[in-house]
């Protein structure tokens, strides 16, 4: 009895030693299977143009000069750094770009902008550029012009003087009773020119308007325009009498042409009926 | 019992780990033959040509079946055939010949050889063919090459795949026959310049646009409608304009400037620039305060036309706008 004890004392024995050591494995073998089957050593490439140099950059008219600073630890020759127009340079200098235009001989304003980048690691700065000031006048004045023609066919004439090139007159398509007849220079002065437009008659009984807008193709944005208000028709009234009339057909017996004049409702024409004559009756 | 069930237990064991060696995995499983790559319609159209380019290059690959690679060369010939493409109008349009589909004119293509090999060790080859003079197409029509095998020149083919119908589609930047290439208006007007009925409509649908050439492309004018597309083509050529981009604008890079020109007959007038309608194709970017970016296509045009000569002028102030994706453009 004593022996069989001691036997299932050992058996016990065993049996903790094998699951100690099973359990010490499995613990030994989850501790170090998260540890890197190799040693890794990447290096970040990264490129970051600060908040600071990403503010709009904005040139006078005369062009300028500006710095992007580049905090990267690429190599100089692997970022890169452009401009998606032709009169905006980009200059690539280590850890900066310079940023620059010329003069801007336009009179709109243009915008380009650089981008510098590194892969997807990408940074675009807008770049305004201001440019010259665009200036267009009829008679003196933007607008509110108005010039006032007789219902007849006639002929006027305003001075628009513009620093651009004056290559749009636009007369709507409901108002082309005005057409341009002439633009010439105007004597001693460079920026001015005499247009001339003819006014067709205006045989309605309403008067009619047309605006004629002046534009430039080098600022389409800068308009000028006048009114040409023109008046209606006029009807004289022309009182009728006995000697604006005749017929070749008078019945002698009737009343006579006067008769249609005379103001009398009592009175009356009547035209030939007790004989005949070799031609239509007219009146 | 249980000594018996052991016994069972290993010799299945080794039927399981024996009973698949005698089978060769590394034969061929079916049979070398050269085929040209086609759909199940005996039609190949995953190719676009490019208007940009002058000449484009499109392939017509043949390519070799089986399971493995071939130990020796496969010779390929191929010959001009039409057999294809009359079974192709055929079956799709029957009586109604005006919608046939066309052989591409000679001018507007070469190839440079009719025979290649496919080498020991490779699936395919492929033979170019180049497109030049696409711009004289017209986008309405469908245009084939139709090739098939030369069987004096060729070794052993699949006769079910023996001949090819090569769909030649056109794209330039703005446009594609791939597909129904779609820009919407807004902030559009079209105003009947009529003084006793000077009638403004506000258009918000959308124009479909047609590649023509490397920079033009083709649209409705205005708000006209087209119609159903299969009988459409009399009022394509009387409604529609060709608007060519060209160079950049000097105010901003990511604009062009634009000719708009009457596609056929219709009498269409480009007007001077007027606000945002000034006659240009725009790249437009409208950016969100968090970094996000929705991309434009834009056409922003200002013309007017009119469908007969006694009519009033129509005119037209319209940006046509569709969105795209940049990245994918460069897939």
């Amino acid at each position: 009895m004593n022996r069989l004890k001691v036997k299932k004392n050992n058996d016990m024995r065993k049996k903790i030693v094998l699951y100690g050591l099973i359990g010490t494995f499995v613990l030994f073998f989850g501790m170090t299977a998260c540890a890197p089957d190799y040693e890794t050593d990447f290096e970040v490439k990264s490129l970051v143009v600060p908040d600071r140099s990403l503010i709009p950059v904005t040139f006078p008219i005369e062009g300028g000069k500006s710095v992007a600073e580049v905090q990267t630890n690429v190599d100089f020759k692997n970022w890169t750094a452009t401009s998606n127009a032709e009169w905006l340079k980009v200059e690539k200098q280590e850890k900066q770009v310079v940023i620059s235009a010329g003069m801007n001989d336009a009179f709109t304003p243009r915008v380009g902008n650089v981008t510098i980048a590194y892969g997807h690691q990408s940074y675009t700065i807008d770049v305004l550029q201001a440019g010259k000031l665009p200036s267009m006048l009829v008679d003196g004045q933007k607008s509110e012009v108005y010039r006032s023609v007789s219902a007849r066919d006639t002929t006027i004439s305003v001075v628009v003087k513009s620093n651009m090139t004056l290559d749009h007159i636009l007369i709507p398509d409901s108002a082309n009773f005005v057409h341009v007849e002439s633009i010439t220079d105007v004597t001693g002065s460079t920026d001015e020119k005499l247009v001339t437009f003819m006014v067709d008659r205006n045989i309605a009984r309403k008067p009619r308007y047309c605006t004629v807008t002046f534009q430039s193709s080098e600022n389409h944005e800068q308009t000028a325009s006048f009114v040409v208000v023109q008046a209606e028709m006029r009807f004289v009234e022309i009182p009728l009498r006995v000697d604006m009339l005749s017929t070749n057909a008078t019945e002698p017996k009737e009343g006579p042409i006067q008769n249609l004049v005379d103001g009398r409702s009592d009175t009356y024409f009547h035209s030939l009926y007790s004989s005949t004559i070799n031609e239509m009756h007219y009146f | 019992m249980k000594k018996y069930s052991k016994n069972i237990g290993l010799i299945l064991l080794g039927f399981a780990l024996f009973s698949c060696n005698s089978y060769d995995f590394e034969q061929e499983q079916y049979k070398n033959e050269v085929n040209l790559l086609s759909n199940s319609q005996m039609i190949y159209d995953r190719q676009v040509a490019d208007l940009r380019k002058d000449p484009d290059t499109i392939y017509l690959v043949a390519g070799l079946s089986g399971s493995q690679n071939s130990n020796r060369d496969f010779r390929v010939a191929v010959v001009p055939a039409d057999s294809l493409l009359r079974a192709y109008n055929k079956s799709n349009f029957d009586i109604d010949t005006v919608r046939y589909a066309k052989l591409l004119p000679e001018e507007c293509f070469s190839i440079p050889s009719m025979q290649g090999v496919i080498k020991a060790g490779e699936t395919q080859v492929r033979l170019p063919i180049y497109l030049r003079n696409l711009d004289k197409l017209s986008p309405d029509t469908a245009y084939f090459l139709n090739y098939r095998i030369d069987p004096s020149k060729t070794d052993a083919y699949n006769p079910n795949k023996k001949e090819v119908l090569l769909r030649i589609y056109m794209e330039n930047e703005f446009s594609t026959t791939k597909q129904n290439v779609y820009y919407n208006y807004t902030t559009s007007f079209v105003t009947t310049l009529d003084v006793n009925n000077p009638l403004v409509r506000r258009p918000t649908s959308s124009n479909q646009l047609f590649p023509l050439g490397s920079n033009s492309v083709r649209m409705l004018a205005g708000d006209e409608e087209m119609g159903d597309y299969k009988n459409a083509l009399n009022r394509i050529n009387e409604r529609s304009i060709k608007v060519t981009v060209g160079e950049k604008t000097a105010k901003n890079p990511m604009a062009r400037h634009v000719t708009i020109e009457p596609y056929k007959t219709l009498d269409v007038v480009q007007m001077p620039p007027v606000d945002m309608y000034d006659n240009t194709f725009l790249i437009n970017i409208i950016s969100t305060p968090d970094g996000r970016s929705t991309y434009y296509k834009e056409f922003r045009l200002h013309y007017k036309y009119r469908l007969n000569p006694d009519d009033p002028y129509r005119e037209v102030k319209a940006i046509l706008r569709m969105e795209y994706s940049p990245r994918a453009e460069l897939l």
